[in-house]
This record gives structure tokens, C-alpha cells and sequence, in this order.
């Protein structure tokens, strides 16, 4: 049932907005590229910057060292995906907006030898949907 | 009561004036995962087992060998009142007036580790209301009889406007409908309406018609405010508190709601007699016509059971003209409808 309730939404919305004088407006942004799982599955620890950038190419973001007395050093590569969608419903008096805004976000930690030390991944971007601004 | 009946006629003045009401809300990220942030021990845990618990952080930095991470849940709502013109001249409509307020809130946490990558400290930061989602938000089933009574008619009915054609009418009806969220009903409509024929002279004969009975099929769709939130706007608290209710069975008070349907009628066709002899012809010949309906109601819902009080305002379609030798070109009828039902929600 869950796996239609989008879908189900969508026509309900739709149904919802044909019989009115009102409209329904729905949009869809993507900034990036997705974060492909299988890539991020096969970094490892003590994989070097350049494996990791064959894997997941280029990042988004360096985190650098920036210890007073340290020579620069990249301490971590952040990648990122984001997926918005936005949902309006016009009723004339009443009005209803929402954005949904959802991030595929991994960052790779290096130790100092520049290999990988930590992996954090949370790749949510497909879960972002179209609906109502009630709920949680 | 008097208060709530003031409230849907300002409502409706305010529609009038070009009065428009934005409720809008954004969510950026999922919500925070609370019962892995307890599991998370400072001096014992690791950087790796905050990443496997929690995942990649929204925001990080490294400071002289630290690492800070940040775990974010933005939420903002957002309401605004719009003054328009109501005249729009070539689809535009002049703002006169636009007030305006949001409020941003962040779950936060925040990780800091030492250098070698141990907890040092955690924190925790949650909006009002925030932290994880509330389980249990379902769709729900509701089953509405409803009576409706109409006490007068508009439109040209052919020889006499449909006032002196039927007296009073009355509308039978039963919703079925689901209700994805707290404040909205989309229904399937049936409705049953009788409208009692009424005489009229046509030179020096008077002419009677057999009732008029009408069968609808509609699609119709409830908006379904508490009456407490005109008084919230500006209480984004309270607003987002409203959004948050997940369940309609758990809804209880005073609501006001805004219906609108469209659909069909099917139309009867109308017998008519002459100087009280029945005729073998018709005013209205049975016909099928294009429907729509938009009304406002008070609602005092407990738990279940809701029982709402509404108008509506009704236009049918032109009804086919009948074999009589009369003037039965009609425009179609429109009229209001005052009435009530009760909602059996499963």
C-alpha cells in the first residue's frame, strides 16, 4: 500500500482539482547528479583519494585540514544529490504549497596518509514526494 | 455557534473581496533518527559508529583535529494574507495589501570527536513538536447520509422562471469518501432530489406539472478546517500542531469546511396536465445534464462521528424540452440547499 500511495495521491489530487475552479500545480528539481549505491558500497577503508574518485567522481566538497601548524590536507570529500519536489493546490480562498526536499549525501573521511579512514552515506533523494503540507 | 457562523461569512465576504489565504511548508532532509543518537556514547563511541548509525552528516567541519559533525531536519511553515482585486483585467489581479509570516525550525545534532575519532560530546537540539515522525497517520473511510432542503428555485424555466414552475425541493444523498489527511474528504456522491410541481396559467388554461426528480452521480471534495485555525494564522505554533494531527478519528471540535462536486444528473422527465387533466405529453423530457455544486459548512466532529450543518449552491444544466405545446426552453436550474449529515469515519 505504501509503494501506492504516491501514485494514489497523484490521481486523488488530480481528481481533487479537475471538478474546481482551483488548480494543481506539481515540479520536480534535481540539483546534481544521483549517488549510485553500488559505487558507494565498494569504497573501502585504505582505498586512496584516486580510487575513491574513480568510484564516486569528482566531490562536491573538500573539507581541508586547517590545524595552525598543519600543512594543508584534504581530511574529507563530501558528495551530494538533492531531489525537490513541490506540490501547490489552488482552491482560490485557500491555498496549500509544499516542497518536499530530500539529499543523497556521502562523505568519505581520509586519514593522514590520504587513505580512506570513515565512510558516512545516507542516500534519501528518491524519497522526496509530492503531497500535502500536514503531517510529519 | 454564532461565533462560527460569523467566522464562514467573513470567510465568504473576504472570497468576495478577492481575499486569499497561503498556507505553505517546506521540509528539507529526514527526520533525525533519536533512538540512534541515545545509543551513541561519548568517550566509547566511534566516528565510524556515528556514520553506520546516522549516516552522512548534512554539515561538517575539522577544527585543530576535531571533527564537528551536524545532523539537520529544517521545517518551515509559512502563512500569508493576500488583498486582490477582485476585478481582473486581462488576468491580473493588483495586490492592495499582503501580510506575511514563517517561522524555521531545526532538529539538530551535533557530534564532536576528538583526534582520535572517539565521541568526545553529542548534543541535541529539537524544534516544538519535532524529533521523529508520529506512527499511525492511515486513511480513513467515511460513510455521509445527507438531507438537504431547498426553499427556492432560480432560472428561466420557459414559460415561467423555475420559482413558479416547483415549489420547495429536497436532496436525499450519501457520500462515500476517504480521507487522506486530517482536513480533506474526496467523495463519490449519490444524491436523490424531489422538487414538488407547481400550476401556472397559460392564457386561460392552467397548467400543472408532475413533480420534478432528479438522480446525481458526483466527485466532490471537502476542505476541512478547524475553526480554531482562523483565529492560529499568526500562531504558526498552533498551525503546525494542526498539520501534525495524523489521524482524523483523533480530530475533535469545531471545523469549518468548504465543499465543492461535479458530476451528472439525470433528470426525469416531468408530466403535465391541463385544467388538472394528466396529458399525454411533457414540459421536461427526461434528459442527462452536467452538474456542480460548492457550499461551506460548520462541522463539530467527535472522534468518528462528525455532524456538520452546510449550504451549497447548486446549478444543473439545461433539462430537455418536453412534446407539450409550451414554452419549454429552459436555461437550466440553479438553487441553494440548506441541509445536514453526520460522517461515520473508519
Amino acid at each position: 500500500m505504501n509503494a501506492w500511495r504516491p501514485l494514489l495521491s497523484i490521481v486523488l489530487l488530480v481528481a481533487v482539482a479537475c471538478p474546481t475552479s482551483g488548480c494543481l500545480v506539481m515540479g520536480r528539481r534535481q540539483i546534481d547528479q544521483p549517488i549510485d549505491d553500488n559505487a558507494v558500497a565498494a569504497v573501502t577503508r585504505g582505498m586512496s583519494r584516486e580510487q575513491v574518485t574513480d568510484l564516486l567522481g569528482a566531490p562536491h566538497e573538500i573539507i581541508f585540514s586547517n590545524r595552525e601548524h598543519d600543512p594543508l590536507r584534504e581530511h574529507a570529500y563530501v558528495y551530494e544529490f538533492t531531489r525537490q519536489k513541490a506540490t501547490a493546490l489552488f482552491f482560490g480562498v485557500v491555498n496549500f504549497g509544499n516542497l518536499d526536499s530530500k539529499r543523497d549525501r556521502v562523505v568519505v573521511f581520509f586519514d593522514e596518509d590520504g587513505r580512506v579512514a570513515s565512510l558516512g552515506a545516507s542516500l534519501h533523494g528518491h524519497e522526496s514526494s509530492y503531497g500535502f503540507p500536514f503531517g510529519d | 455557534m454564532a461565533r462560527c457562523l460569523g467566522l464562514l461569512l467573513g470567510l465568504a465576504l473576504a472570497a468576495s473581496l478577492g481575499c486569499h489565504v497561503d498556507v505553505s511548508r517546506v521540509r528539507r532532509g529526514t527526520p533525525l533518527d533519536l533512538q540512534a543518537f541515545e545509543r551513541l556514547q561519548s568517550g566509547r563511541s566511534t566516528l565510524d559508529d556515528a556514520l553506520a548509525a546516522l549516516g552522512a552528516p548534512d554539515r561538517l567541519e575539522w577544527k585543530n583535529g576535531k571533527d564537528y559533525l551536524w545532523y539537520l531536519h529544517e521545517d518551515v511553515t509559512r502563512v500569508g494574507i493576500r488583498l486582490q482585486s477582485p476585478v481582473s483585467v486581462f488576468g491580473y489581479r493588483h495586490t492592495f495589501a499582503q501580510l506575511e509570516g514563517d517561522r524555521e525550525e531545526t532538529d539538530q545534532i551535533e557530534l564532536v570527536f576528538d583526534e582520535r575519532s572517539v565521541l568526545e560530546r553529542k548534543s541535541l537540539r529539537l524544534a516544538p513538536g519535532g524529533g521523529e515522525p508520529v506512527e499511525g497517520a492511515r486513511w480513513r473511510v467515511s460513510i455521509t447520509p445527507r438531507y438537504a432542503y431547498s426553499p427556492v428555485l432560480f432560472g428561466d424555466g420557459g414559460e415561467e422562471p423555475f420559482a413558479d414552475l416547483f415549489e420547495y425541493g429536497q436532496l436525499f444523498g450519501l457520500e462515500i469518501g476517504v480521507e487522506p489527511t486530517s482536513y480533506l474528504n474526496l467523495s463519490l456522491r449519490g444524491n436523490y432530489q424531489v422538487y414538488e410541481g407547481d400550476e401556472f396559467r397559460d392564457g386561460a388554461r392552467v397548467v400543472g406539472l408532475d413533480d420534478l426528480e432528479l438522480y446525481q452521480v458526483t466527485l466532490g471534495g471537502r476542505l476541512i478546517f478547524p475553526a480554531r485555525a482562523l483565529g492560529s494564522l499568526w500562531k504558526l505554533d498552533e498551525l503546525k500542531d494542526l498539520f501534525r494531527e495524523p489521524d482524523v478519528v483523533a480530530r475533535r471540535g469545531l471545523f469549518l469546511s468548504i465543499d465543492w462536486s461535479l458530476g451528472a444528473t439525470y433528470a426525469d422527465s416531468v408530466p403535465v396536465s391541463f385544467d388538472g387533466q394528466p396529458a399525454a405529453a411533457t414540459y421536461f423530457d427526461h434528459s442527462l445534464s452536467f452538474t456542480s455544486m460548492v457550499g461551506a459548512g460548520i462541522e463539530y466532529s467527535l472522534d468518528a462521528i462528525a455532524i456538520r450543518a452546510d449550504f451549497a449552491y447548486q446549478t444543473i444544466d439545461a433539462f430537455d424540452e418536453g412534446s407539450a405545446d409550451l414554452d419549454t426552453d429552459n436555461d437550466g436550474l440553479s438553487n441553494f440547499l440548506f441541509g445536514g449529515s453526520v460522517s461515520l469515519r473508519f
